[in-house]
Formats: structure tokens, C-alpha cells, sequence
């Protein structure tokens, strides 16, 4: 056997997907649009290969509405006026098709997406019940979805798991020499369309035994405690398919280890030193009662036979079929493809999803209804205001027909009426300018306790701009980073709240980034904040220029100029109005005058912050 | 549209949407017992599976009640509207200028099963249409036009993941009995299963029905076996007797546990009659009871909903059964 390539390594995945539905739903980590593109391409290729006769593609995005997805009542021209159609949604399937659906950045779906994908995703059957319209079908998806590794904590465990198969296409082309080729490749591409035959690859659809020993391989694999029962269900069906794929009669403990070294799942040393024969798993009962494994030619992949002993393969059709052509830029990408480090990368990714996110927003306002929320649809109106017209006047079509028999204006009556519903929107802001290099000693936590208390009952949106803040993932010490909530409970804004002070202190970026996310709440959008509230913490002491910030690098030495760039940038502050500014600041007996300055800069209140008893927090 | 696709788990028949069988579904005893008694007592009313991901709530709802009934359950997705839930004009009808009624999934599900997927994930406006009717058994219809009232019982059953969210206590308290589904203890058994249900419906799909067929068709047959016990035993219900002691019994469990109201101590008692009448038993036994307790109290508790059933639990309702 030739050493594996990457390309390989996906190339199987996808082939494996494509002839097990079982394993038909795939995450790639870090895709870039390109790569994830062309694995869509092949991916329905393969498909097709297997023997897939009918296939659609639907791409999923942030701007899918239940609608768009399930059905919806449209109007349409017709010879006698304006008449209504129902319009099956895009992820209905029908009449035997596979719906191929592409999820481009799973982070960035819609909830109404997220939420059908929690329906489907490993569903024998979908149900559709809305608008008058009820229809029960066989699922027949393929599911590919691509998701920023760093970003996987923003996910529900209760949606991701339910992609079974995990794979990696980091950005192949990192230096630049690389990036200068690709661009000409690119430009040249235009001119010629070159194609080359990718070798023939033969899609095995038969069944094959399964050995003695592949199940407990499976199982000592998998680990004792695995936190999903589809991760081993997974790695069974993927050694299974595996081993159709390469011809073999009978599926074994080989087809397992291969089948983990696919999607990243690595043998511990105790796991290989327990690799010695094992007596099938056959209960006595089953060899002594009429429960014994039937003949293996009456069961394809069925009981476990004894090791050492495989089987005759029972393949009913061996299919073979050809890839179509690929482009060598395809190839190129695709080669770039990794099996990812540990394919479950939510089970340690720090949680920073927002609590219950599958669940549909609530209603918080009570008084007057807030017309400012982006829409997430529609519901029966209980008063006028923000009335749907479309959703309104598509409900009173329907009954035109029956309540004026003459034809004329259109009746819409008080149970037509439809609102729109919309996701909650914060009127308050909490922006709150941490400098992480001054917290040492000082009870910080203290001082800054009522505007916390404040932006919680007014159920503010929050902001944190980390100022030396020691950064786990690799971003410059010269930059301030702003981290953002839809309220003071998202896991990120705690966890913001809480790094280590790093070595610089670029305060006057982190001022910026302030005065610019404030102005962004204050002043865009239709869900506008009306209030806000700004606390710096901070001694003052910004050694990093907003120049050098923003470069990126620190070309001389920085001297006083962050910190006059600091105060510059805290004087703009007082020009937004409805911004009420605080600074807090710990007892500084070199430069006790600098405190001040900024005050005056602010043109807020100040406190001084005291002593943390028992040292630093 | 308005179709729904005839599933059959006729034996001798290919079904249109594959669901495992219900014999094929390896350990989850506490679940299968719930399901199962919540069929032979309607009156129970309501059975709701709580567990983690992949654990396979879904797929025993599924296969269960394919098996007794031949077809799937009635399902109120979470993508379900107003009007298909509590009825509606049919659209195509009604465009074309006639008034023809269809019943939403409250009236379709009368007499049988109503199952929610991802219960805790329902829209709140849905979740109180479902609790008016299951709490007064009555259909309210005052909607387009139509003002009418009719009866409906059904027994509803709803899956959950607890870490998308528990649910509100009026709905918690129609599910009399709660199962917690975990990831089974038999894990080579499981995938024995997934496998050969994967290799029937690969042949299927290769047009040869031969190797896998008969596996298939043993399970479906032992399948209609099941369903028949069930239904002997569902006639055997009103036959079995509960004596003074098993009610007193019920009784101190409720109290022990420290449950609200009395409904705890009836469901006790009936879904011990049930479970006795599926063991061919003419009376209730203190066996029984320590079998359906778990079922009926963990989620009635201060804060059982995610707290389960312990070993302290059992070692309690043990010591209350001994006196």
C-alpha cells in the first residue's frame, strides 16, 4: 500500500460518505470559502458516482428564514390576476432527491437553520406542519458544513455532534510565493480552461462481513466514556465503509484503525498494547439457541464472525463508476487537507455559545413593542403596531376567494393580521476599558460591582476592550481586543473580564476601540442603543502608541506617546451624547496627577480603587 | 402537498421510511418500560424521554410506535404553525373558493400517540395551545371563523436534550412519567444492531432484498408479537387488582419524595396495574412499584428535572417499601 497523501485521506472520507448515508454529514474545520467549495463539488460528484440519480444543492446562511426553509404561501402572476402557490421550502425533499446542503460558515447560521438542522440531522423522517400544509419524508440529505476551529464554542454541542465526520483544510497556501502563484494560476485560468481525468475510482456498494475483532477495536478506540454513543456508531460504519470501498471481503480490527487515523482519533499506547485477539463477542446463549449467526451468506454485515475466520464477501453489486474531471487548482486545495488534530474539538473549546441558543429568543418588552430587532418572522398580532404587511396580506388571500365571490378589494379581516417577531434589542450599552496591567493588588471587582449591577437590570448589551490582556490565541500584545455580548452573561464577556495581565499596555487603542464601538451602538442600525455607559479601569500608563497599534509593530521606542495618544482619544468621548463616563483608577504615588488628567479628558466621574485585602485578586 | 407517506412494519412489506425495529433497539429497558406502559394505560397520558445527545430518544419513539400502531406517531415538529396544530381552511380548497376543514395534529393524534421532537425547543405559543388541551382533554377551536369544541385524549410523548433547556413546569407536569435515556451499557450490542440495520437498508437500496431480508422480516415478526402481548395486556388492565398495602404504599412514596399534589400517587398505582398486567400478574406487587416510582417521581421534584434518579433515591424508596 502507498503512504497516504492528505488528499487521500480526504478523498476517502468524502467516498466513504458517499456510500453510507450513516456517515453523510461532514464538518471541515478552517475551510476557506475556495476549498470548501470545491469539496461541495466533489462531494456531489461522489455521490453521483454512487449511484445518486438526483441530486440539489441548498446553501444555508445567517438570512434563512423558517419560510425559506420549510414553505411558504407566495403570490404569483397568473392570467386572472395575482394568485397563490405554495412554495415548498429548500429543505423539503421529494420524490427520491438528495439534497445536498452546504453550510458555509456554521457559526454564521440563521437559528431558524440551526434549528432545522437539529430536525433533520440524523432524522429517519422530517415532518412539515405549517400554513395548511402537512407532509411527512424520508430523509435523503448530505450534509457539509465548514466552522473556524477557534470558534466551535459558539456552537450547541446538540447541533454539532450531530455532524459525524470531521476533517481539516487549513489554507494551503500560507507563504508568499504561494499566494503570488495562485493569483497567476487565477489570471491565467481565465484564459484556458486545462482539465485532467482524476484515476477511476470504483464505489463498492455491496455489503461485506464484518470480523470477530472490529467491534471491540471500535469500542477500545472510542474509550471508556465517550460523551456521544454516534462517535463509535461512526467509527464502526467508517472502518465498514472503508473496507467496502477497498474491495475487502470482510471488515476487521485493520478497517477500524485505518478508519480512526481518517478522522483524527488516535490509539493510546495502552490501546495498541491491548491489541491481541479477543474471543468474538458471541453470547453462549446465541451459539447454543436458534439465535446463532445465521449463515453468512443470508447476512451481509451482521453477526461477528471469528476472527481469523472472514467470511465470503456477499457483495450483491459492485459498482463502478467514474469521477468526472477536476481541475489541477482543485487538487492543489484539496491536497492541503489535514485530519484534524482531534476531531471532537468541542469537548474542550471553552463554552462561549450563548445559553439555551437553540431555543427562539424571549420577549422582554412588556410595554411599548420594540419595532427595532431584526425580524426572525411572524406571528398573529395582538395590536398594530409592526405589522407584517406581506405575511399579512398573503394570510387574507387565501380566503378571498370565499368571502368576496365577486371579485374586488382585498378583505383582510382582524385574524389575517400578522406581526413580526424580532429578536430582542438592547436600548443600553455597558462598554467597560480594561487595562489588565494595573489590576494587581487593587479590588477592582469592588468598584466596578454597580455598573455591572446597572448594566444587568437595564439588560445592556455588553463590550469589553481587553488592554493587556496576556492573549491565548496568539493575537499581538501591541492591540487592544474587544469582546462583545448581547448582555453581561455571554460566556465571552466573562471570560474577557477575567485574563491574566499580559506585558504591554496599548491604552490608547483600546480607548479607540471604545470611541468607535460606542459610536457603531450609539449611532447605526436600526436597533440603536439610546444610553451607554463607559468605565475605564485603568492607571494611565499606555506605553504603546495608537500608531504602532495599529501597524502592528513597534518600529521606535514608544516613550510618552501612548499616553498622550491615550488622553487624545479619551477627549473625544464627550463629544457622544447619552454616554455617562467613569474611571476608575488604582493609587499611583509617582504620577499621582496623571489620574486626573484623564478625568478631565473623560470629562466623567473617578474613583480611586483600594487595596485588595489579602494582596492581589 | 398534504401528503403523509403510509409506514408500514408489515411483514412481508417494504417500508417507506426505514425505522429501526423496536427489537433491534439494545438496553434502554427504563425507557421501553415507559413507552410501553404508557400504551397499555392510556390514561397515564403522557411519557417524556429526557437525555443527552446520540442516546437515540428519537429512534425508540420511532420503532415503538411503528410497532404498535403501523405507523409512525402523529409529530408536532418544531417548525409546526398555529393552524396545523389546532386546524385549519385547507389552502387549495380555499383558493379555489370553497371552505374545507383540516384537522391540525391535536385531533389527529385523538385516541393515539402525539409526539413532540426537541420538546424543549417548542415555541412558547405552541407549548400553550398544547397545555390548554391536555390539561382539560377539550379541543378549543375559536379561529377563522369557526367556534367549536371537542374532545381529545392522546398520549403524548416528548424527547428532549436537558442542555438545550428544561421545560416549563405546567408542561413537565403533563408528562406523568419520565425516562432518563442514557447511552446503553451494552455498547457492542448497539453497534451489532447499527450495523445490520445499516447493511439492510444498503441492500434495499440495491434492489436485493435476500441476505438481509430475513433478519429484517425476524424482527419485524418478533416485533408484532410484542405489540400483540401488549395489546393482550392492555385488555388485561382493568382484571388487575391493587391491594390496601400497595395504595398505602403510594401514598408514603409521594410523601418520602416530598411531590406536590396527589396525581404522583395515582400514576403510581396506575402504572403499577399496567406494568402488572404486561407480567401476566393479577395484582399489584411492592416490585411493582419500585420499578414505575423512579418513572414517576424524578421529574415532579424540587428541581428533578435535571436531577434524576440516585442510588440514594432507590436506597430511600427501597427502605419505604420494606416497612
Amino acid at each position: 500500500m502507498s503512504p497516504a497523501t492528505p488528499e487521500d485521506d480526504l478523498t476517502k472520507l468524502l467516498k466513504c460518505a458517499a456510500i453510507e448515508p450513516g456517515l453523510r454529514s461532514i464538518l471541515c474545520f478552517d475551510a476557506s470559502q475556495e476549498a470548501f467549495e470545491l469539496v461541495a463539488a466533489r462531494m456531489e460528484t461522489l455521490l453521483r458516482a454512487a449511484g445518486v440519480k438526483a441530486i440539489r444543492s441548498v446553501i444555508l446562511s445567517r438570512s434563512d428564514s423558517e419560510d425559506d426553509l420549510w414553505g411558504q404561501l407566495r403570490l404569483l402572476a397568473g392570467e386572472r390576476g395575482p394568485r397563490l402557490e405554495w412554495k415548498p421550502g429548500r429543505l423539503i425533499s421529494a420524490g427520491g432527491e438528495l439534497v445536498l446542503v452546504q453550510i458555509p460558515d456554521l457559526t454564521r447560521l440563521s437559528l431558524a437553520a440551526q434549528r432545522a438542522c437539529v430536525t433533520l440531522l440524523s432524522s429517519d423522517a422530517g415532518h412539515l406542519e405549517r400554513h395548511g400544509q402537512a407532509h411527512t419524508w424520508a430523509t435523503n440529505y448530505c450534509w457539509l458544513s465548514a466552522c473556524p476551529r477557534a470558534r466551535i464554542g459558539e456552537l450547541s454541542p446538540h447541533l454539532i455532534d450531530r455532524f459525524v465526520l470531521r476533517t481539516s483544510l487549513p489554507e494551503g497556501r500560507t507563504t508568499r510565493q504561494q499566494r503570488i502563484a495562485w493569483i497567476r494560476s487565477q489570471l491565467e485560468e481565465r484564459e484556458r480552461k486545462p482539465s485532467i481525468t482524476a484515476p477511476e475510482v470504483e464505489l463498492r456498494q455491496g455489503t461485506i462481513s464484518v470480523s470477530g475483532d472490529l467491534l471491540p477495536t471500535v469500542l477500545r478506540i472510542a474509550g471508556e466514556e465517550t460523551p456521544s454513543p454516534r462517535r463509535e456508531i461512526t467509527l464502526a460504519r467508517l472502518a465498514v465503509s472503508l473496507a467496502r470501498l477497498e474491495g475487502k471481503p470482510v471488515a476487521d480490527a485493520g478497517s477500524v484503525q485505518a478508519a480512526a487515523r481518517l478522522i483524527g482519533l488516535k490509539e493510546t499506547a495502552k490501546d495498541v498494547e491491548q491489541q491481541k485477539p479477543e474471543p468474538p463477542p458471541i453470547s453462549r446463549e446465541e451459539l447454543e439457541t436458534d439465535k446463532a449467526p445465521p449463515p453468512v451468506a443470508d447476512s451481509p454485515v451482521t453477526k461477528p464472525a471469528a476472527p481469523g475466520a472472514p467470511a465470503p464477501l456477499t457483495e450483491t453489486e459492485a459498482d463502478t463508476r467514474s469521477l468526472e474531471t477536476i481541475e489541477p487548482d482543485q487538487v492543489e486545495i484539496l491536497a492541503a487537507s489535514a485530519v484534524p488534530a482531534n476531531p471532537y474539538e468541542e469537548d474542550a473549546a471553552p463554552v462561549q455559545r450563548e445559553l439555551l441558543s437553540l431555543r427562539l429568543p424571549p420577549r422582554r418588552t412588556t410595554a411599548a413593542r420594540s419595532n427595532e430587532g431584526i425580524i426572525v418572522g411572524t406571528e398573529p398580532a395582538h395590536h398594530l403596531s409592526d405589522i407584517a404587511w406581506v405575511s399579512t396580506i398573503l394570510e387574507a388571500a387565501k380566503y378571498q376567494r370565499v368571502r368576496q365571490r365577486r371579485g374586488g378589494k382585498l378583505l383582510i379581516t382582524r385574524s389575517d393580521l400578522r406581526a413580526n417577531r424580532r429578536a430582542p434589542v438592547p436600548h443600553r450599552a455597558l462598554v467597560v476599558v480594561l487595562d489588565h496591567t494595573c489590576l494587581g493588588g487593587v479590588d477592582w471587582q469592588t468598584a466596578i460591582g454597580p455598573h455591572i449591577f446597572w448594566a444587568y437590570t437595564q439588560r445592556a448589551m455588553a463590550g469589553v476592550i481587553q488592554v493587556g490582556a496576556k492573549d491565548a490565541d496568539g493575537n499581538t500584545p501591541l492591540r487592544a481586543r474587544l469582546v462583545t455580548g448581547r448582555n453581561l452573561l455571554a460566556p465571552a464577556v466573562i471570560q474577557a473580564f477575567e485574563s491574566p495581565a499580559g506585558a504591554a499596555t496599548p491604552l490608547a487603542h483600546g480607548l479607540d476601540l471604545a470611541l468607535h464601538y460606542l459610536r457603531h451602538s450609539l449611532q447605526h442600525g436600526r436597533g440603536k442603543v439610546d444610553g451607554a455607559r463607559l468605565v475605564v479601569v485603568t492607571d494611565g500608563l499606555g506605553n504603546i502608541p495608537l500608531a504602532a497599534s495599529q501597524a502592528g509593530e513597534l518600529t521606535a521606542p514608544a516613550g510618552a506617546q501612548g499616553m498622550e495618544d491615550a488622553l487624545k482619544i479619551a477627549a473625544e468621548f464627550k463629544k457622544l451624547p447619552g454616554v455617562d463616563r467613569f474611571l476608575l483608577y488604582p493609587g499611583n504615588e509617582f504620577l499621582p496627577d496623571l489620574p486626573e488628567r484623564y478625568r478631565v479628558a473623560l470629562g466623567g466621574d473617578s474613583a480611586e480603587m483600594v487595596e485588595a485585602a489579602g494582596g492581589a485578586p | 402537498m398534504a401528503t403523509r407517506k403510509k409506514v408500514t412494519a408489515k411483514a412481508g412489506s417494504k417500508p417507506a421510511i426505514w425505522v429501526m425495529p423496536y427489537e433491534w433497539i439494545v438496553g434502554q429497558d427504563q425507557v421501553k418500560m415507559a413507552l410501553e406502559i404508557a400504551w397499555v394505560a392510556p390514561q397515564v397520558g403522557g411519557v417524556l424521554l429526557s437525555g443527552q445527545r446520540g442516546t437515540g430518544k428519537s429512534t425508540v419513539v420511532r420503532a415503538f410506535t411503528l410497532m404498535v400502531n403501523r405507523r409512525l406517531p402523529v409529530t408536532l415538529p418544531i417548525n409546526a404553525t398555529e393552524d396545523r396544530v389546532v386546524g385549519g381552511w385547507r389552502i387549495e380548497e380555499l383558493l379555489q373558493g370553497k371552505h374545507k376543514w383540516m384537522p391540525g395534529l391535536l385531533e389527529e393524534a385523538n385516541g393515539n400517540v402525539l409526539y413532540v421532537d426537541e420538546v424543549n425547543l417548542l415555541d412558547d405559543h405552541i407549548v400553550n395551545l398544547l397545555l390548554d388541551v391536555t390539561s382539560t382533554g377539550v379541543l378549543v377551536v375559536q379561529r377563522e371563523g369557526r367556534d367549536e369544541t371537542k374532545p381529545v385524549r392522546f398520549t403524548l410523548i416528548g424527547t428532549m436534550n436537558p442542555s438545550e433547556g428544561l421545560l416549563r413546569p405546567q408542561l413537565i407536569d403533563r408528562f406523568s412519567l419520565c425516562a432518563n435515556v442514557s447511552a446503553s451499557e451494552d455498547r457492542a450490542g448497539v453497534l451489532e444492531k447499527v450495523l445490520l440495520y445499516d447493511a439492510a437498508l444498503t441492500m434495499d437500496r440495491n434492489g436485493n432484498h435476500e441476505a438481509a431480508w430475513d433478519e429484517w422480516q425476524a424482527a419485524i415478526q418478533s416485533d408484532q408479537t410484542k405489540a400483540t402481548n401488549l395489546a393482550a395486556a392492555r385488555s388485561r388492565l382493568q382484571e388487575v387488582t391493587i391491594p390496601d398495602a400497595i395504595y398505602a404504599h403510594c401514598v408514603s412514596i409521594g410523601k418520602l419524595f416530598g411531590v406536590e399534589g396527589h396525581r404522583a400517587d395515582f400514576l403510581m398505582a396506575l402504572a403499577g396495574k399496567a406494568l402488572a398486567a404486561m407480567d401476566h400478574q393479577k395484582a399489584v406487587s411492592k416490585e411493582h412499584l419500585k420499578r414505575v416510582a423512579p418513572l414517576v417521581l424524578q421529574h415532579r421534584r424540587a428541581g428533578g428535572q435535571a436531577g434524576g434518579w440516585s442510588k440514594e433515591d432507590e436506597k430511600r424508596l427501597n427502605d419505604e417499601l420494606a416497612k
